[in-house]
């Protein structure tokens, strides 16, 4: 099964536990983990949603090509967990 | 049939005993000549080819017959290695584990044989027939492992084995008059060649050729056999980690999510707008800046302290190969191979030292004061050097050494017009040699301390008090010097903006050539004469691409396959244990430490390459299926440029028409429900790549189009962009 990014045609890292190959994969635990960073340094009314949003749209930030792919798949999905 | 040769010499050559003399390139052949005796001869040899009923007049060779206190001579140069190791027998099977030497013009096809092999040819050919007429051999080439093993494997090649035994070695660090007449007297007293690094040399050159050639066949086998596709191919032993580093580094980059923080910008109205820096440093939570800022906000700021003090910075240490490739990068932003490229040109000319080198110190027997009287003849460099001679003083020294050669340093010798990264590498050079005899140089650093509030900024600055080594470096002087305004304490200035300066971390940055050569340095693989060139390799299998370095698809697909199947194909500590084999074979030899022979390397050698081809064969169906399948995805990706602006369902894919051969884009959907008819038209000429920015004035998906020879473009497929428009007037405009 491929993953579930537009164009991307790679197969899924492990089926039962995620749906994106290996490279999203990684971009996806990253933008979790960092999340942890930006509520700190924004407080606590930051959610998810203005995070992501920024990522996709702001950009002055750098950040990798992935990420951003992973970013705009969850906007879509409008998983904001 | 057999091709045979016939060599014509003059006369007085034929019939005189002589020694031969081999060179290492034709420049360096004839600067030795003319050192050990001006009035050397230049001979030409004319050789013919004679097969299959056709004679052909190969390349002029040129020799040098010279006349010394210690007999007569006759030097010859090879280009560089004229042999190489390549497979006993034929086909493409693996493992392949006999090889021999070989004339590397043997090794091409004839359709393929170029002026440069012919070169070659009439080189292997000329050396052979004198040094059947020779009595007795000084291999003169460059004194490091590399200038062994061309001169060791052409004459044991030639004369057998044993010949080595008795061959005597020129071993020198300069292309000066001085030291090559001393270099000769050695050799002809009895300095015989290097055999440590002679077989360390070889040791190199075998198992890189078994790794290279087993490695590479058994991931072109896997893919032929699994999926009948023909691609080549390769790996390394260096190249794999090399290629490791590059992906890994990749995949940070891609996969990178920056993390913010915040600084607190403030100016103060002294005669000049001033901005200072808040004490506390870079803030991770909005807030706590946030706070600053109302604190500080319209207030006053009050000098509350003035700090200097005094620190120094001492002189450069001598240069070595890899610190001069540092050097040249960052003041000039030449690359590792180029710099390399200009050391060795400059060192043929006699102008340096031998560059390749990891030494940071000077031969003790150099004459420094005689060294600077002769730079202080070239033009721009006499002022300075009188003053270092005034100084009486010896140059400081580095910690590193190198057994075969001192630190690179200028030889006096003046150097002929020159020109571009030569001109720049020679006077970094120059200029480090002087600053090697400088004084330490004196900072002051200065930092003013304010109060705004309670809230505490500040200022910092330096200053060179006493110039020391500075004097004498040019403009190769580090950091310039930031001054700060005079203030007193107690001055009060006013407040006049604060802002929030909303900051993310950049993450890793993409290596380039010089980064990625000294993280290969770091990782201790590879040697420092070669690293370059594994850089350059994997440019040109197009693993690698960019002056800031990206993996590309196949070169991603390669590390990929090599760390899920034989992992140890791209970790550096297999690379290491090799060159560390090395090392043991260089100390042994030299009775330095323990017994280990080239043998015993060998042996080990192929271990660790059994051990990987096994995992490469168990898994070959995987790997060949991860690789075309890889490579399917891939020509999948690069078909495909974007969404369908009408239909809106389809993709639009590049498509090459089976009745005219021609290229076009067209819709996904023309064959669907949708019957979508749109295309656009391409570029027929030149290399295509999809890119995923749409067009900056239309909104159109672009390609990006890579004409053989010429700079790349992108091309928007709205055929009435305004920016296409711009872009063809400009041509036209061009070729008017």
């Amino acid at each position: 099964m491929d993953c579930v990014i537009d164009n991307c045609v790679k197969e899924i890292v492990e089926k039962d536990l995620t749906k994106y190959c290996k490279k999203h994969e990684i971009a996806s635990i990253n933008l979790i983990n960092e999340f942890e960073f930006w509520l700190i340094a924004y407080g606590s009314d930051y959610t998810m949603k203005n995070y992501l949003e920024r990522i996709v749209s702001d950009d002055d930030i750098n950040k990798g090509m992935f990420v951003i792919e992973v970013a705009k798949y969850r906007i879509e999905q409008q998983d904001w967990n | 049939m057999l091709a045979k040769y016939n060599i014509t010499l003059p006369k007085y050559i034929e019939n005189e005993g002589f020694t031969l003399g081999l060179a290492e390139k034709p420049s360096a052949a004839s600067k030795i000549a003319k050192f050990l005796d001006k009035n050397s001869k230049q001979v030409i040899i004319k050789v013919k080819r004679k097969q299959n009923g056709k004679t052909n007049q190969l390349p002029e060779q040129i020799g040098h017959f010279v006349n010394t206190e210690k007999g007569k001579m006759f030097i010859l140069s090879a280009a560089g290695h004229l042999y190489t190791v390549v497979q006993e027998g034929v086909g493409w099977q693996y493992p392949v584990y006999d090889f021999k030497w070989s004339p590397k013009y043997q090794k091409k096809k004839k359709k393929d044989i170029t002026i440069h092999d012919m070169r070659n040819e009439a080189a292997v050919e000329a050396i052979k027939h004198i040094a059947n007429m020779a009595s007795d051999y000084i291999v003169m080439t460059d004194y490091d492992e590399e200038g062994e093993v061309i001169g060791g494997v052409i004459l044991s090649q030639i004369l057998g084995n044993k010949i080595l035994d008795d061959v005597k070695r020129m071993k020198f660090s300069t292309l000066t008059k001085n030291e090559i007449n001393k270099s000769f007297l050695e050799a002809v007293e009895g300095n015989l060649m290097n055999f440590g690094m002679y077989n360390r040399g070889l040791m190199r050159h075998y198992l890189d050729w078994l790794w290279g050639i087993n490695l590479s066949r058994a991931l072109m086998h896997s893919l032929k056999n699994t999926s009948g596709q023909y691609l080549t191919l390769s790996t390394g032993r260096v190249q794999g980690p090399t290629l490791a580093f590059v992906s890994e580094r990749q995949m940070k980059i891609d996969t990178f999510v920056p993390r913010p923080s915040f600084d607190v910008n403030l100016t103060i109205n002294a005669k000049d707008k001033i901005n200072l820096i808040n004490s506390k440093g870079v803030l991770e939570i909005k807030s706590n800046a946030d706070k600053i800022i109302e604190n500080t906000i319209g207030q006053v700021a009050k000098v509350i302290d003035i700090i200097t003090r005094t620190s120094k910075k001492n002189p450069p240490e001598p240069l070595n190969l890899s610190k001069l490739q540092d050097e040249a990068h960052k003041y000039f932003s030449i690359t590792s191979s180029r710099t390399l490229q200009s050391a060795q040109r400059l060192y043929m000319e006699g102008v340096i030292s031998y560059p390749r080198t990891s030494s940071q110190k000077y031969p003790s027997e150099l004459d420094h004061d005689f060294t600077l009287s002769e730079i202080a003849k070239i033009p721009g460099y006499k002022k300075v050097a009188g003053e270092v001679i005034e100084l009486k003083r010896k140059p400081i020294e580095g910690k590193k050494t190198d057994p075969a050669h001192p630190c690179i340093y200028p030889t006096g010798v003046q150097p002929k017009k020159l020109t571009g990264n030569d001109k720049k590498v020679f006077d970094l050079i120059v200029r480090n040699y002087f600053s090697t005899f400088g004084d330490p140089a004196i900072m002051e650093n200065n930092r003013i301390n304010f109060d705004i509030n309670k809230e505490k900024f500040h200022l910092t600055g330096r200053r060179t008090k006493i110039l020391g080594w500075k004097k004498y470096a040019g403009r190769f002087t580090g950091a310039d010097d930031k001054e700060l305004p005079k203030f007193n304490k107690g001055d009060n200035f006013k407040v006049i903006d604060v802002s929030l300066n909303e900051k993310f971390s950049k993450g890793p940055a993409y290596y380039n050539d010089n980064s990625l050569r000294k993280k290969m340095e770091e990782e201790e693989i590879g040697t420092k004469a070669t690293r370059g060139d594994i850089i350059s390799s994997l440019f040109q299998r197009k693993y690698l691409r960019g002056k800031r370095i990206e993996i590309t698809p196949v070169g991603e697909i390669v590390f990929q396959v090599l760390s899920t199947y034989s992992a140890q194909v791209v970790s550096v500590e297999l690379s290491r244990k090799l060159e560390n084999m090395g090392d043991m074979i260089e100390n042994s030899v030299n009775n330095l430490d323990g017994k280990f022979s080239l043998s015993d390397a060998m042996v080990q050698g192929l271990i660790m390459l059994h051990g990987m081809l096994k995992e490469l064969q168990e898994n070959e169906r995987k790997v060949g299926e991860s690789i075309s399948t890889e490579l399917q995805s891939q020509r999948k990706i690069a078909q495909e440029i974007g969404g369908c602006l009408t239909c809106k369902i389809g993709t639009l894919k590049i498509i090459r028409s089976t009745l005219s051969g021609k290229r076009f884009v067209g819709c996904s959907e023309y064959f669907n429900d949708q019957n979508c008819n749109t295309t656009y038209p391409l570029p027929q000429g030149g290399m295509l790549e999809t890119t995923k920015e749409l067009c900056k004035a239309d909104e159109y998906p672009q390609v990006k189009v890579y004409p053989g020879g010429r700079r790349p473009w992108t091309l928007c497929l709205n055929p009435t962009c305004s920016l296409r428009e711009e872009f063809e007037k400009r041509k036209k405009k061009l070729k008017g």
